[in-house]
């Protein structure tokens, strides 16, 4: 089984689900068991903020946002925290997903966001979430 | 709070998923499969009548948690 970190903005793009077949939706396809998430209370408390934003609370109920959270915890590795995270990255707040990432030695980040999808070297590695679908045999 | 109730379950089956996650009760495996069945479940019910590209969807996503990271800082 593949383990990987999956950014909270991966996350709150699954769960807004498109009804079209092509859609790579990392965090519907947990449960099955190919791939196991290690994820942290921090990401889980961004993941539910940013469904409360307009684009999402449009989209999303609360009772669905409760739902996602009780499943994720449920299907998911989850870790403590990283506590005074090394700085890697170029946004500070960025550095605890890496430094999650590397606590629990998972074989990449699955992100949307540029300034870990950017930064050269990274280890482990961050990809968007259609690439890690094919690389981990999802699609 | 929910009253409980006794099952029961193939063994091998269940061995099977003491050894996956050593240090869980019984209990905690299974309502964590229910969970996360019934949770899945639920959510690829819900109609959705939008179809933003996922490329669309994604940016909305990052913008939403920046925001909220921004917040938790």
């Amino acid at each position: 089984m593949t383990r990987v970190v999956i950014d909270a903005n991966v996350l709150a793009s699954g769960w807004r689900v498109i009804p079209t077949a092509r859609r790579a939706s990392y965090s519907r396809r947990l449960p099955p068991g190919r791939i196991e998430a290690a994820l942290c209370d921090r990401i889980l408390v961004e993941l539910d903020r940013a469904l409360q934003r307009p684009y999402f609370a449009a989209r999303v109920t609360a009772s669905e946002r409760q739902r996602a959270d009780a499943v994720l915890r449920a299907a998911a590795d989850m870790q403590l925290d990283p506590v005074a995270p090394p700085a890697v990255v170029r946004v500070p707040r960025d550095d605890y997903v890496v430094a999650l990432a590397r606590s629990v030695g998972v074989g990449a980040i699955v992100t949307g966001d540029r300034d870990l999808l950017d930064h050269a070297g990274l280890q482990p590695p961050a990809i968007t979430p259609r690439p890690a679908c094919e690389r981990f045999g999802l699609i | 709070m929910a009253t409980t109730v006794r099952v029961e379950i193939d063994s091998e089956l269940l061995l099977q998923l003491r050894a996956r996650h050593p240090g869980k009760s019984d209990r905690e495996l299974l309502e964590r499969l229910a969970i996360i069945e019934l949770g899945m479940a639920a959510l690829r019910e819900n109609p959705r009548l939008d179809a933003d590209r996922e490329e669309v969807v994604l940016a909305e996503a990052v913008r939403a948690v920046h925001e909220a990271r921004h917040e938790l800082k």
